[in-house]
Order: C-alpha cells, then structure tokens, then sequence
C-alpha cells in the first residue's frame, strides 16, 4: 500500500448513515491530515484513544503511572514509523488497528522487562470504573454482554477485552476459528443493537 | 467469488495477509458491511474509555512533542519542555529516571535517554547527582553534549579540561546503541541544586573543529534556546534537545 491509495478508502460500507460510521470517518480523515504533516490531527487521533490503549495495558499488566507513559510513548513512535502506510493497513477501523498495535507492543515490552529482570506482575482487572471512563457506557455494555449466550460472552470477553486474536480466542474457548469468526459478527451485532436500545450509538464527537 | 468463510474475513480484518480476501472485500458490499460493523464496534468501545485527566494530558503533550519531531511540514523551531513529572519519593530508591527521546526512529541519531542518580551516601538535601547518557546511531558519529540551564549553556563533552576528554567513549561511534560516559566511574557529575533543565546533543559524521565547537559554546552560553535553537537546529540536523529528568 502506498499513499497514493488514499483515493480507494474500504470503509465505511456504502448506505451506513451511523454516528459510529461518521466516527469511522473522522478517523480516517484525521489520520489523513496527520499522515501530511498536520500535527494537531494526530495528537487529537491518538488523544482520543489513550484511554483505550491504557485500559488494554494496564489489563495486561502495565502499571500505571510513569511505565504506561513510556509505553504509550513507545507506542506513539511506532505509529509514526508506520504512518507513510498505515491509512492503507486499517482493515476495520483506527480503533481496531491501535488495538493489535498495542498487543504487538505488549509483546515486546515482556520481553524486554524479561531480559532487563523487572518482574512485573500481570494482574487481570477489569478496569471498568476508572475515574474519566464513561461509567454509563460500560455498565450498559455488561448488561448488554450478560444478555449474549455464554459462549459469545466468552468470545466478546477475550477479543474486544483481553486483546486476543481469532487463534488464541478459539484456544480460549476450545472451539474452532471458523465458529470463533462467527460468534464474533454475531455478537457484535447484538451487541450493537442491544446498545442502541440504551442509547449508546457512535462515540459521535471527539471527547 | 463467493464471500470468504467467516474465519478468514476475521482474520483479514485482524491483519493477516491475505489478497483473495482483500481483492474479494474491496467489490463486495456484504463483507464490507461486515467490517464496517466490526469497525464500528471497535471504534465505539474504544472511544468510551478515559485516561485520568492529569495522565490524559500528559500523554497528550507527549504526543504533542513526539509528533512534532515525525514527518511534520512544520519547520518551525519546536518548543520542548520536560515530559516527566517529578516522580515523588519512588526516585529516592530507585534513583534512575529516564527522559524521553523527543524524536522518531526516522533520524540517524535516536533512543536518546538520561539516567540520573543521586550521588551515593550524601544526604538528600545536598547530594549531587551523576548521571550518563543513552543513544542509538544509524551511522558512524561524533558526538558533542552541552548541559543548559536559567541562563547558561556548558560544554560537557568534549572536555579538554577534563581528565579524559571523552569520557572513555571512543568516537566515531559504531552504528548502534551506546553509553556516555563508557562507565559508571566516568559519569557526569551535577553540583548540588544545579542540574541542569536541559541537555543539547549534536551527532556528526566527522568530528567538529574546535573553532566550530567554540562557536556553539558561544551560541548556547546565554541558555537562550529561542535565539540558538533554530540557527543550530538547522546547521545540524542531528542537534537534539532533550529534558533533563526532573526529580
Ligand atoms: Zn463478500
């Protein structure tokens, strides 16, 4: 992929008028500006999202405070590595794309703490109650996941939350990828309707 | 073609090179729409989580500043200020802070980082610090290192003055990473309540003259950064600012 495939965007879906597909849009656009050289545009991208990123780090055993601010500098830097051809990687979204990215990232900061001794301890939690976060969102969100049957809720569980990808989800579950592939559509889609019910659509303006 | 199967247009949309899938979903609205709405979700749940309102904005002027040395149109000199906050009674014990490298990998000289440390057995309040630096070169360097401050600008290395004028670092620098000084025993030292807020680092393929050493020394003598920076910056494209740690 080169710059000049700026011209042939994938996303979003042709007729699909949501706030969630305008956000889709508002990424791209930022991530456009940024890509030609407008610095605002990518620090409001990626501000927007640091929320995401320290959620899913700290879930994988970053601490909080000082090492995730020079994890999300580590990961800012890759980003600006890869930013002459990253419009062209976005497969599903910005937000999808940040998400492997910092998998990836988690990858290489294990083993670095590895080599360098620090031990660090990987506690699970579930940071649904951090003081910024949209509280109202993620309590509608666990209602909504509890309503899914429990097979889903375990797929939802390990993809959107834990960072794993179809293989290590289908390990999770015991089951295959093909059924993993599928249960993910299907639970997004229920998902997604189960939250307009309560009101939760596209994340709309940049917060 | 018919719609892939759903674990590949998953693992598609997870990165997996695949160009039958890729070929299929640029003609295909129903696997679009499909990605679209995974694409969506993710968009939507990642937008509901908020970094602390202290840290969000740390990170924001980190972003800011990384950005800033990225593949930006912008020439304008770049304002830098240090990015750490002081890290409180956790850098008594562990003594070793790093500063952030204000530039990408793109530039031949990166990784830049300070680790600072009190001098050992002195009593909080009136210990000195020592501290070395870190760096990575694309390319053979020399490498020059100015400590500023309120005010002031000094020439740490080279240092005809001193015992070992390159602090046992032989130059030119191999292609990769390093450490000035070459050892702990050689670290430089900051007097008591002088550490200074900022380090000036130029990396060059051939070794600066003297006359062209002294013209720098001249230059940043007043710490005025604003009326050196952009003459420097622009001289060598290897000149970087960095903050020094604050404690
Ligand atoms: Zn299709």
């Amino acid at each position: 992929m080169s710059i000049s495939d700026r011209s042939n965007p994938p996303l979003p879906a042709p007729g699909e008028e949501t706030a969630s597909a305008a956000a889709l849009q508002r990424d791209r656009d930022l991530l456009a500006r940024w890509r030609d050289g407008d610095v605002e545009a990518g620090t409001t991208l990626l501000d927007h999202y640091s929320g995401f990123v320290r959620k899913v780090a700290l879930r994988a055993g970053v601490r909080a405070g000082a090492d995730f601010e020079e994890f999300w500098q580590d990961l800012v830097l890759r980003l600006l590595q890869q930013l002459p051809d990253l419009t062209g990687r976005l497969r599903t979204s910005f937000a999808g794309y940040l998400g492997w990215q910092v998998r990836d990232q988690l990858r290489s900061w294990r083993r670095r703490e590895r080599r360098s001794g620090i031990v660090t301890e990987h506690v699970v939690v579930v940071h649904h109650d951090e003081p910024g976060d949209r509280m109202a969102f993620w309590e509608a969100l666990r209602a909504c996941a509890a309503g899914l049957p429990p097979r889903e809720q375990a797929v939802f569980e390990h993809r959107f939350l834990g960072g794993l990808d179809l293989t290590e989800v289908a390990a999770r579950v015991d089951s295959n990828a093909n059924a993993v592939a599928q249960a993910v559509f299907r639970l997004v889609r229920r998902l997604r309707d189960c939250l307009l019910t309560k009101g939760f659509d596209g994340p709309g303006d940049l917060l | 073609m018919n719609c892939p199967a759903p674990e590949h247009l998953l693992a598609y949309a997870e990165g997996a090179a695949l160009p039958d899938v890729a070929t299929h979903v640029a003609t295909c609205a129903n696997c679009r729409k499909q990605l679209a709405e995974l694409g969506a979700f993710e968009t939507l749940l990642a937008s509901q989580a908020v970094a602390p309102a202290a840290e969000r904005e740390r990170l924001r002027s980190a972003t800011w500043r990384l950005l800033q040395g990225g593949p930006a149109r912008s020439t304008a000199p770049v304002r830098r200020f240090p990015v750490w906050p002081a890290l409180g009674v956790a850098a008594l014990a562990a003594a070793v802070l790093a500063a952030l490298t204000l530039w990408p990998a793109a530039h031949g000289l990166t990784n830049l980082g300070v680790h600072s440390y009190p001098v050992e057995g002195g009593l909080r309040a009136e210990a000195g610090l020592r501290f070395a630096m870190t760096l990575r070169v694309a390319d053979p360097r020399w490498v020059a290192i100015w400590e500023l401050g309120a005010g002031t600008g000094k020439r740490l290395l080279p240092d005809a003055s001193a015992p070992l004028p390159t602090y046992g670092v032989t130059f030119p620098l191999p292609a990769g990473d390093h450490r000035i000084p070459a050892a702990e025993l050689l670290d430089f030292d900051v007097a008591p309540n002088t550490a200074p807020q900022q380090l000036l680092v130029i990396a060059t393929p051939e070794p600066l003259r003297a006359d062209q050493l002294a013209a720098i020394d001249a230059l940043v003598g007043k710490g005025d950064q604003a009326a050196f920076w952009p003459q420097l910056s622009q001289q060598f494209p290897e000149a970087r600012l960095l903050a020094f740690p604050s404690r």
